[in-house]
Protein backbone atom coordinates (compact mmCIF):
# COMPACT_ATOMS: atom_id res chain seq x y z
CA UNK A 1 0.00 0.00 0.00
CA UNK A 2 1.20 3.50 -0.80
CA UNK A 3 2.02 6.23 1.72
CA UNK A 4 -1.16 8.34 1.96
CA UNK A 5 0.85 11.39 3.00
CA UNK A 6 3.35 11.48 0.16
CA UNK A 7 2.31 13.49 -2.86
CA UNK A 8 5.57 12.58 -4.57
CA UNK A 9 4.80 8.88 -4.28
CA UNK A 10 1.33 9.60 -5.63
CA UNK A 11 2.89 11.28 -8.66
CA UNK A 12 5.11 8.23 -9.25
CA UNK A 13 2.09 5.93 -8.95
CA UNK A 14 0.21 8.11 -11.43
CA UNK A 15 3.12 7.91 -13.88
CA UNK A 16 3.10 4.13 -13.63
CA UNK A 17 -0.66 3.90 -14.10
CA UNK A 18 -0.85 6.01 -17.25
CA UNK A 19 0.58 4.28 -20.28
CA UNK A 20 3.10 6.33 -22.22
CA UNK A 21 4.08 8.71 -19.41
CA UNK A 22 7.82 8.78 -18.79
CA UNK A 23 9.01 8.08 -15.24
CA UNK A 24 9.89 11.24 -13.27
CA UNK A 25 8.38 13.48 -15.95
CA UNK A 26 5.53 14.86 -13.82
CA UNK A 27 5.26 16.85 -10.59
CA UNK A 28 2.43 17.67 -8.18
CA UNK A 29 1.50 20.80 -10.12
CA UNK A 30 1.16 19.01 -13.45
CA UNK A 31 -2.26 19.60 -15.00
CA UNK A 32 -2.79 15.98 -15.85
CA UNK A 33 -5.84 16.44 -18.09
CA UNK A 34 -3.61 18.40 -20.48
CA UNK A 35 -1.23 15.50 -20.97
CA UNK A 36 -1.23 13.99 -24.44
CA UNK A 37 -1.48 10.57 -22.83
CA UNK A 38 -4.63 11.55 -20.87
CA UNK A 39 -7.65 9.73 -22.23
CA UNK A 40 -10.48 7.50 -21.12
CA UNK A 41 -8.16 4.56 -20.59
CA UNK A 42 -5.82 6.67 -18.47
CA UNK A 43 -8.73 7.96 -16.39
CA UNK A 44 -9.98 4.50 -15.53
CA UNK A 45 -6.44 3.24 -14.92
CA UNK A 46 -5.90 6.03 -12.37
CA UNK A 47 -9.17 5.18 -10.60
CA UNK A 48 -8.02 1.56 -10.42
CA UNK A 49 -4.58 2.62 -9.15
CA UNK A 50 -6.15 4.68 -6.35
CA UNK A 51 -8.29 1.72 -5.38
CA UNK A 52 -5.34 -0.70 -5.35
CA UNK A 53 -2.65 1.51 -3.82
CA UNK A 54 -4.67 3.73 -1.47
CA UNK A 55 -7.52 1.33 -0.72
CA UNK A 56 -10.12 3.98 -1.35
CA UNK A 57 -12.52 4.64 -4.20
CA UNK A 58 -12.87 7.90 -6.04
CA UNK A 59 -15.50 8.39 -8.71
CA UNK A 60 -15.18 9.62 -12.24
CA UNK A 61 -16.96 12.82 -11.18
CA UNK A 62 -14.41 13.41 -8.43
CA UNK A 63 -11.61 12.77 -10.88
CA UNK A 64 -13.05 15.35 -13.25
CA UNK A 65 -13.01 17.99 -10.50
CA UNK A 66 -9.22 17.80 -10.16
CA UNK A 67 -6.94 19.93 -12.29
CA UNK A 68 -3.49 19.12 -10.97
CA UNK A 69 -2.04 15.96 -9.47
CA UNK A 70 -1.94 17.76 -6.13
CA UNK A 71 -5.70 18.40 -6.40
CA UNK A 72 -6.25 14.74 -7.15
CA UNK A 73 -4.07 13.65 -4.27
CA UNK A 74 -6.06 15.92 -1.93
CA UNK A 75 -9.27 14.23 -3.05
CA UNK A 76 -7.72 10.82 -2.37
CA UNK A 77 -6.58 11.95 1.08
CA UNK A 78 -10.03 13.35 1.95
CA UNK A 79 -11.76 10.17 0.83
CA UNK A 80 -9.26 8.08 2.74
CA UNK A 81 -9.79 10.18 5.89
CA UNK A 82 -13.56 9.98 5.54
CA UNK A 83 -13.50 6.20 5.40
CA UNK A 84 -10.85 5.70 8.11
CA UNK B 1 -25.84 2.32 -19.21
CA UNK B 2 -26.77 1.56 -22.80
CA UNK B 3 -30.35 1.85 -24.05
CA UNK B 4 -31.50 0.85 -27.50
CA UNK B 5 -31.73 3.76 -29.96
CA UNK B 6 -35.30 4.83 -30.67
CA UNK B 7 -36.76 7.17 -33.26
CA UNK B 8 -37.11 9.83 -30.57
CA UNK B 9 -33.31 9.90 -30.20
CA UNK B 10 -32.28 10.39 -33.80
CA UNK B 11 -32.39 14.19 -33.97
CA UNK B 12 -30.26 14.39 -30.82
CA UNK B 13 -27.81 11.94 -32.40
CA UNK B 14 -27.76 13.96 -35.63
CA UNK B 15 -26.89 17.13 -33.69
CA UNK B 16 -24.02 15.32 -31.92
CA UNK B 17 -22.88 13.69 -35.14
CA UNK B 18 -22.65 17.02 -36.96
CA UNK B 19 -20.58 18.79 -34.28
CA UNK B 20 -17.24 19.82 -35.81
CA UNK B 21 -15.37 18.10 -32.97
CA UNK B 22 -17.08 14.81 -33.86
CA UNK B 23 -17.11 15.19 -37.64
CA UNK B 24 -13.33 15.56 -37.83
CA UNK B 25 -12.90 11.92 -36.81
CA UNK B 26 -15.63 10.44 -38.98
CA UNK B 27 -15.17 8.70 -42.30
CA UNK B 28 -18.29 10.43 -43.67
CA UNK B 29 -17.88 14.17 -43.17
CA UNK B 30 -20.63 15.71 -45.30
CA UNK B 31 -23.54 17.55 -43.65
CA UNK B 32 -26.35 15.31 -42.43
CA UNK B 33 -29.87 16.73 -42.75
CA UNK B 34 -32.86 15.61 -40.67
CA UNK B 35 -34.22 13.93 -43.81
CA UNK B 36 -30.99 11.97 -44.30
CA UNK B 37 -31.12 10.95 -40.66
CA UNK B 38 -34.69 9.67 -41.09
CA UNK B 39 -33.62 7.61 -44.10
CA UNK B 40 -30.66 6.21 -42.22
CA UNK B 41 -32.86 5.18 -39.29
CA UNK B 42 -35.39 3.55 -41.62
CA UNK B 43 -32.57 1.60 -43.28
CA UNK B 44 -31.45 -0.10 -40.06
CA UNK B 45 -32.03 -3.83 -39.81
CA UNK B 46 -33.22 -4.48 -36.25
CA UNK B 47 -31.64 -7.94 -36.26
CA UNK B 48 -28.25 -6.89 -37.59
CA UNK B 49 -27.82 -3.21 -36.67
CA UNK B 50 -27.94 -2.54 -32.94
CA UNK B 51 -27.47 1.10 -31.93
CA UNK B 52 -27.42 2.22 -28.31
CA UNK B 53 -27.58 5.57 -26.56
CA UNK B 54 -24.87 5.83 -23.91
CA UNK B 55 -26.28 7.28 -20.70
CA UNK B 56 -24.19 8.38 -17.76
CA UNK B 57 -26.09 9.27 -14.61
CA UNK B 58 -29.20 9.07 -16.76
CA UNK B 59 -27.96 11.75 -19.16
CA UNK B 60 -27.47 10.80 -22.84
CA UNK B 61 -23.83 11.40 -23.78
CA UNK B 62 -23.10 9.34 -26.88
CA UNK B 63 -23.82 6.54 -29.29
CA UNK B 64 -22.44 3.01 -29.44
CA UNK B 65 -23.16 0.58 -32.21
CA UNK B 66 -22.87 -3.04 -33.27
CA UNK B 67 -23.80 -3.01 -36.91
CA UNK B 68 -23.78 -5.41 -39.85
CA UNK B 69 -23.83 -8.33 -37.42
CA UNK B 70 -22.96 -11.57 -39.18
CA UNK B 71 -24.60 -14.18 -36.99
CA UNK B 72 -22.91 -17.01 -38.92
CA UNK B 73 -19.37 -15.62 -38.75
CA UNK B 74 -20.16 -14.16 -35.31
CA UNK B 75 -18.72 -10.76 -36.12
CA UNK B 76 -19.99 -7.21 -36.18
CA UNK B 77 -18.74 -3.75 -37.04
CA UNK B 78 -18.36 -1.68 -33.88
CA UNK B 79 -18.35 2.04 -33.31
CA UNK B 80 -18.69 4.64 -30.60
CA UNK B 81 -18.68 8.36 -30.09
CA UNK B 82 -19.35 10.50 -27.05
CA UNK B 83 -20.00 14.22 -26.80
CA UNK B 84 -16.85 16.34 -26.42
CA UNK B 85 -17.67 17.24 -22.80
CA UNK B 86 -17.08 13.60 -21.88
CA UNK B 87 -13.86 13.05 -23.78
CA UNK B 88 -10.88 12.07 -21.66
CA UNK B 89 -13.11 10.94 -18.83
CA UNK B 90 -13.73 7.36 -17.77
CA UNK B 91 -17.06 7.40 -19.66
CA UNK B 92 -15.94 6.26 -23.15
CA UNK B 93 -14.10 3.28 -21.71
CA UNK B 94 -17.00 2.31 -19.46
CA UNK B 95 -19.33 2.48 -22.47
CA UNK B 96 -16.91 0.46 -24.57
CA UNK B 97 -16.77 -2.23 -21.89
CA UNK B 98 -20.60 -2.32 -21.70
CA UNK B 99 -20.93 -2.70 -25.46
CA UNK B 100 -18.08 -5.20 -25.84
CA UNK B 101 -19.20 -7.33 -22.90
CA UNK B 102 -22.68 -7.39 -24.43
CA UNK B 103 -21.47 -8.38 -27.88
CA UNK B 104 -18.97 -11.02 -26.72
CA UNK B 105 -20.52 -12.45 -23.59
CA UNK B 106 -24.27 -11.92 -24.14
CA UNK B 107 -24.63 -12.13 -27.93
CA UNK B 108 -21.86 -14.69 -28.34
CA UNK B 109 -19.95 -12.83 -31.05
CA UNK B 110 -16.27 -13.66 -31.53
CA UNK B 111 -14.90 -10.49 -33.10
CA UNK B 112 -15.60 -6.82 -33.70
CA UNK B 113 -14.30 -5.00 -36.76
CA UNK B 114 -13.64 -1.30 -36.91
CA UNK B 115 -12.38 1.24 -39.43
CA UNK B 116 -10.47 4.16 -37.90
CA UNK B 117 -8.88 7.15 -39.58
CA UNK B 118 -5.11 6.97 -39.26
CA UNK B 119 -5.01 10.60 -38.12
CA UNK B 120 -7.33 9.78 -35.20
CA UNK B 121 -4.33 8.87 -33.07
CA UNK B 122 -6.26 8.70 -29.82
CA UNK B 123 -8.81 6.25 -31.20
CA UNK B 124 -6.07 4.07 -32.68
CA UNK B 125 -4.18 4.06 -29.36
CA UNK B 126 -7.41 3.39 -27.45
CA UNK B 127 -8.35 0.47 -29.70
CA UNK B 128 -4.88 -1.09 -29.47
CA UNK B 129 -4.98 -0.79 -25.67
CA UNK B 130 -8.24 -2.74 -25.42
CA UNK B 131 -6.92 -5.55 -27.63
CA UNK B 132 -7.60 -4.58 -31.26
CA UNK B 133 -4.99 -5.38 -33.87
CA UNK B 134 -4.45 -3.70 -37.22
CA UNK B 135 -5.25 -5.76 -40.31
CA UNK B 136 -3.77 -3.45 -42.94
CA UNK B 137 -0.66 -2.09 -41.22
CA UNK B 138 1.39 -2.49 -44.41
CA UNK B 139 -1.01 -0.50 -46.59
CA UNK B 140 0.53 2.98 -46.67
CA UNK B 141 -1.90 4.30 -49.27
CA UNK B 142 -4.99 3.88 -47.10
CA UNK B 143 -6.20 6.77 -44.95
CA UNK B 144 -7.74 4.31 -42.52
CA UNK B 145 -6.78 1.34 -40.40
CA UNK B 146 -8.92 -1.75 -40.59
CA UNK B 147 -8.90 -3.11 -37.05
CA UNK B 148 -10.17 -6.32 -35.49
CA UNK B 149 -10.89 -7.13 -31.85
CA UNK B 150 -11.11 -10.80 -30.99
CA UNK B 151 -12.96 -11.84 -27.87
CA UNK B 152 -9.92 -13.54 -26.33
CA UNK B 153 -7.71 -10.48 -26.87
CA UNK B 154 -10.35 -8.15 -25.44
CA UNK B 155 -10.76 -10.36 -22.39
CA UNK B 156 -7.02 -10.47 -21.76
CA UNK B 157 -6.28 -6.79 -22.43
CA UNK B 158 -9.10 -5.37 -20.32
CA UNK B 159 -9.57 -7.91 -17.53
CA UNK B 160 -7.83 -5.86 -14.82
CA UNK B 161 -9.94 -2.75 -15.46
CA UNK B 162 -13.19 -4.67 -15.97
CA UNK B 163 -12.56 -6.49 -12.68
CA UNK B 164 -12.03 -3.12 -11.02
CA UNK B 165 -15.34 -1.82 -12.41
CA UNK B 166 -17.14 -4.97 -11.29
CA UNK B 167 -15.77 -4.48 -7.81
CA UNK B 168 -16.80 -0.84 -7.50
CA UNK B 169 -20.22 -1.65 -8.94
CA UNK B 170 -20.68 -4.34 -6.31
CA UNK B 171 -19.61 -1.92 -3.57
CA UNK B 172 -22.12 0.66 -4.81
CA UNK B 173 -25.04 -1.78 -4.42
Amino acid sequence: MADPNSVDEFVRNFEEAVEGVEPSSLNPDTEFTSLEEWDSLAALSVLAMVDAEYETEISGNELRKAKTLRDLFSIVQSKKAATA
Amino acid sequence: MLTRLTHADIEMVRRWRTLPEIVQFMLYREPITPEMQEKWYASLDPDRDLFFIIRYGGVPVGLSDMKRIDWDARTCVGGIFVIPECWNSDIPLRATFCASDYSFFECGLNATLSTVRKDNHRAVRFNLAIGYHILNAEDETSLTYEMRLDKIDYDRATKRLRDYLSKVSENAR
